[in-house]
């Protein structure tokens, strides 16, 4: 589906706006956050959840969708505990209870906007286009529900783009995901902004 | 006393900046646009901090129309969102800072004191 250098290009701009998102994490939690190597891949609509790499069957998500040049879904996923366990890093408090509270959810929540809009926000600023986010939403609950509330599954669109990365933070005691996922139509969008802006594709 | 209208969606960041702004003013808020531009014309604060991706208007939008209302309004705009167009457009609207989210608290008491002691609030 994707050529050898579309993945390249595409792994490269996503390093860049990964890079950002998790300096951004690193300055809130006083904490190093460790990368793994983006994967970026295109799958049909009805195969996404079996190619996303985050198995936990109930996941914090805070989920941002974006429209304007390209349209799609931005999401951040965190295990529960581990969601908890962020929360606290950011109160720099010892983990009290692993239930989260509303004050939690408001917290995360932020996070999850400041993250998710440095690692697209990052694409608009490399690639000269503008995208505009709509406020997040935080959901715990399992995946197979938050994929079916996806803005991309309300069009007629059969394959999407799904870039995968994945960080650690405190020797694994937060493991979170973070994933992009675009229709057809934008993800043409995002590789002709690409060329223009001199990727390699 | 300087009064500050915090105008974000987010009761967590609005936390966070009066934890770093500290008890030496006196804070309005509102957690959206709309109630944003209310509050303004009742507490006519010295300074706003200003979200831009917020559920109503956007923060770009309460810019616009605040600069309306008072064109002479002091505002500082926090947002996470990084794209360049956002602060170009907030700078041109007459924004006197913009600060990426998460803000760092230097950077932010800096810009507050700064704008607040040239204009002798």
């Amino acid at each position: 589906m994707l050529s050898p250098s579309q993945r390249d290009a595409l792994g490269e701009l996503v390093n860049i706006g990964f890079g950002r998102a998790a300096a951004s994490l690193s300055s809130m939690v006083h904490q190093r956050v460790l990368l793994n190597t983006p994967d970026v891949s295109v799958h049909p609509l009805q195969e996404l959840r079996e190619h996303l790499k985050f198995t936990r069957p109930e996941v914090a998500t805070v989920h941002q969708i974006f429209s304007g040049y390209m349209n799609g879904d931005a999401m951040l996923m965190i295990d529960t505990d581990g969601a908890s366990t962020l929360i606290n890093l950011l109160a720099d408090e010892t983990p009290q209870s692993q239930q989260l509270t509303a004050s939690d959810r408001e917290a995360l929540m932020e996070v999850g906007n400041i993250l998710l809009n440095a690692f697209v926000g990052s694409f608009g600023n490399l690639l000269n286009v503008r995208v505009t986010f709509a406020v997040p939403r935080l959901r715990v609950e399992a995946v197979n529900d938050l994929l079916s509330t996806l803005a991309i599954g309300q069009e007629e669109i059969r394959f999407v783009l799904l870039v995968q990365t994945h960080f650690m933070i405190l020797d694994g005691q937060v493991e979170g995901f973070v994933a992009l996922i675009m229709g057809v139509e934008s993800m043409d969008k995002l590789f002709v902004a690409m060329e223009q802006a001199g990727f390699q594709i | 006393m300087a009064t500050i209208l915090l105008v974000d969606d987010s009761t967590f960041a609005r936390n966070f900046v009066k934890r770093i702004l500290g008890d030496q003013y006196t804070y309005a808020e509102a957690s959206n646009g709309n109630d944003g531009l209310k509050a303004y014309s009742i507490h006519h604060p010295d300074l706003v901090i200003l979200d831009v991706t917020m559920p109503d208007i956007s923060g770009l939008e309460v810019l616009e129309q605040l600069r309306k209302q008072d064109a002479h309004a002091q505002v500082v705009v926090c947002s996470a969102d990084i794209q360049d167009y956002n602060r170009n457009r907030a700078m041109e609207l007459g924004a006197l800072a913009f600060l990426n989210k998460p803000v760092k608290p230097d950077a932010l008491l800096d810009a507050i004191r700064s704008i607040l002691s040239e204009s002798g609030a």
